[in-house]
């Protein structure tokens, strides 16, 4: 068990002034087992009226609304978690089976796998087997995706990011009918979030890193899980107004 | 009744007078008809009654619990009684409603059954409406109108009166709601095809009428802001607007009709909404085949209510026999409401034959097919004289406290003497529909 410290924050500036501002965030350390929250603290500016909640998967939320007008909007984060093992035992519910749009495999896809591994006994062993495989077919490519790439788009470029190393491994396995989950967490340094996933294997959840090839073990932060990326959304927003937004993300993250 | 068909004209004029009206899309035109009303009732006998409202609770206690059960433990699809993929699959489920009991834990307290009588006197469910029925208010308001014109009528026939269905739509949305503030009708607004039933359902069960942006999330509350911008709780909101556009911030993120955050407080158990969301997932046309098993599984009851013969191309069976006799059957794509997507096999030449038998080859969840039943036709009055014509009857349950089957129903007529389809959205006709006391 090891203690971290982590800060995160998200500033978004528009153009022209907005009203009628409605969000909903999830940046807060995910509840379970493996992460014990000591200290949490979070703020939203400008803020009228502010809510705390969870949703179906378990994550927490953070959610309001501001009218007044404004130009700027800022929410953060902090606290200190002690990480163990991210070890899970929870029976997967089925739809952590079922493709979504951003993690559907095609047949060049099954057949890469298939090449590879067989997914019949020990899927965390053939989930990191496929991943050294894939890191041969794809690379790590910053600004090479977007958040709305697919993991078929991603597989056939043969570039991407953390993301979209874990939307071809969730196709591939979810293809294979293998439960499995996308994260979306902090790992230790400065910068911007981090995405992995989670393999069920007999009634238990393991985490593994498609980007950095490894089984995780205690030096993560989880904050939310889902079918992929847009269950795990860190800000969704609707306001009244024009001109465009610009958004920056600062994410701290140290052993103490 | 005699005197009722007399004043046919008179009771069409007054209706053009509420402004009892329609709205059609039609090549991406919104056209606002008036909807027909042809005044020779449905009448359904006592007994006959008797047995159809017990069938229909029945039916409707059941997928309320199967609402409850696959948003929570789905013991249903554990036990196997459903195939998994079936369920999640199907359009209408909603993961984002994972984990959420409704206040009293009901989901479906407006169903618009959609039954056909065969000409044996058999009665079959044609299709369940859970999400956001409509029709009733025309009933309501062409027995307000004919009891006007034809007060004898009603004097001589011991007509279970329909004009309640407010009053039951109220006593169902003050229970759920639980007294934690008024009661609401959220519409899309003005171009949407049934807002005169939203206005007039506002009207008569004393809800208040809101239009998109009236309603606000603060301090896990739902408000309702009137136009001096005074705050009132909303305890209960009958929401007239579809699931993917009830909540930008956790469905379509385009919609301008919901209310940013609604969800969450929803999930808390703070507002009730009528109907709940994820409804689709019970009244999907391929979860329609297994009701009868539901009705088993959560009641431990046989079914009163047959549903038409019905074959899930999704197993291989069906498949076959559907691809077999492709001609002969009735073909609904699951995933279209309000008459779209219904394909007779028999109105084919050979090349959409094979198109269709092809589309279902390829993507058999995406289908049912049904044996055409031999509807019992009713008769319509049109240019003086009696014509018989192919009908449905919508009957509508409210489940509050307890489940109630409101005394009437609306009776959809298809003016095209060939076409079995009646719904409203395809140009039907209605009739009243007559429950008899004794």
């Amino acid at each position: 068990m090891k203690r971290y410290q982590f800060t995160y924050q998200t500033s978004i500036t528009f153009d022209s002034k907005v009203s009628d501002h409605h969000f909903k965030l999830r940046c807060l350390p995910y509840r379970c087992g493996f992460q014990k929250i000591e200290e949490e603290d979070f703020s939203v500016s400008p803020c009228m009226n502010l809510m705390r909640s969870t949703d179906g998967f378990g994550n927490e939320l953070i959610f309001g609304s501001t009218c007044e007008p404004h130009k700027s909007f800022t929410f953060a984060s902090r606290g200190i978690v002690q990480l163990s093992q991210h070890l899970v035992v929870e029976e997967a519910n089925h739809i952590f089976r079922l493709p979504t749009l951003l993690t559907t495999a095609n047949d060049e896809m099954i057949k890469f796998s298939d090449d590879v591994v067989s997914f019949e006994t020990n899927f965390v062993k053939d989930t990191l087997s496929l991943i050294d495989a894939l890191h041969e077919r794809m690379k790590y490519e910053s600004r090479s995706t977007t958040i709305k790439t697919s993991a078929i788009e991603a597989f056939t470029q043969g570039k991407g990011v953390c993301q979209d190393f874990s939307n071809v491994i969730l196709a591939i396995l979810r293809g294979k009918g293998v439960a499995c989950r996308y994260v979306n967490g902090f790992i230790p340094g400065e910068g911007e979030s981090h995405a992995w996933v989670e393999v069920n294997d007999n009634g238990i959840w393991y985490a593994i890193d498609p980007t950095r090839k490894q089984l995780i073990e205690s030096d993560y932060l989880k904050i939310a899980q889902g079918r992929d990326f847009n269950d795990c959304t860190m800000e969704r927003g609707v306001f009244v107004g024009t001109g465009d937004q610009h958004k920056q993300v600062h994410i701290t993250m140290a052993e103490i | 009744m005699e005197t009722l068909i007399k004043h046919k004209d008179a009771v069409n004029t007054w209706m053009e007078r509420f402004g009892v009206k329609f709205g059609i899309y039609k090549h991406g035109v919104f056209n606002e008809q008036l909807f027909p009303f042809d005044s020779v009732p449905r009448v359904i006998s006592h007994d006959e009654w008797t047995v159809l409202e017990k069938g229909l609770i029945q039916r409707c206690n059941a997928l309320n619990a199967f609402l409850r059960d696959i948003y929570n433990e789905k013991k249903i699809v554990k036990d196997g009684v459903i195939p998994e993929e079936f369920v999640y699959s199907s359009k209408g489920y909603f993961v984002e409603c994972e984990g959420i009991t409704p206040a009293k834990g009901i989901f479906a307290h407006i169903a618009g059954i959609d039954l056909v009588q065969a000409k044996d006197g058999t009665w079959y469910i044609l299709e369940d409406n859970l999400r956001i029925p409509s029709g009733a208010s025309y009933p309501m308001i062409a027995r307000n109108i004919t009891r006007k014109v034809s007060p004898e009528t009603f004097a001589n026939n011991h007509v279970a009166d329909n004009r309640n269905y407010s009053d039951l739509l109220k006593e169902m949305m003050d229970y759920v709601n639980d007294g934690r503030g008024i009661n609401v009708i959220l519409t899309p607004g003005r171009y949407n095809s049934a807002f005169f039933e939203h206005s007039y359902l506002a009207e008569k069960s004393g809800a208040v009428l809101a239009f998109p942006g009236d309603l606000i999330v603060e301090d896990d509350m739902l408000f309702y802001k009137d136009i001096s911008g005074e705050k009132m709780r909303v305890g209960a909101v009958y929401r007239r607007v579809s699931d993917e556009y009830m909540d930008p911030l956790t469905f379509e993120e385009s919609s301008v009709l919901g209310v940013p955050n609604i969800m969450q407080i929803y999930a808390k158990g703070n507002v009730a909404i009528v109907n709940g969301i994820g409804n689709g997932v019970a009244d999907d046309k391929g979860i329609y085949y297994f009701v009868p098993k539901m009705i088993k599984y959560y009641l431990n009851e046989e079914p009163i209510l047959k549903n038409a013969p019905t074959y899930l191309p999704y197993f291989e069976e069906d498949k076959k026999y559907v691809l077999e006799n492709l001609s002969k059957l009735v073909i609904k794509d699951v995933s279209e409401a309000g008459g779209y997507g219904v394909v007779f096999g028999r109105d084919l030449d050979a090349e959409h034959l094979k198109e269709m038998y092809d589309l279902v080859d390829k993507e058999p969840r995406r289908w049912i097919a049904q044996e055409v039943i031999d509807f019992k036709d009713l008769e319509i009055i049109e240019n003086g004289e009696y014509v018989e014509r192919k009908a449905d009857l919508r009957a509508f349950v409210l489940t509050g406290k307890e489940t109630k089957v409101w005394k009437s129903g609306l009776t959809r007529f298809s003016r095209n003497p060939n076409s079995f389809v009646v719904n409203s959205s395809q140009g039907g006709g209605f009739k009243d529909t007559w429950v008899m006391e004794d």
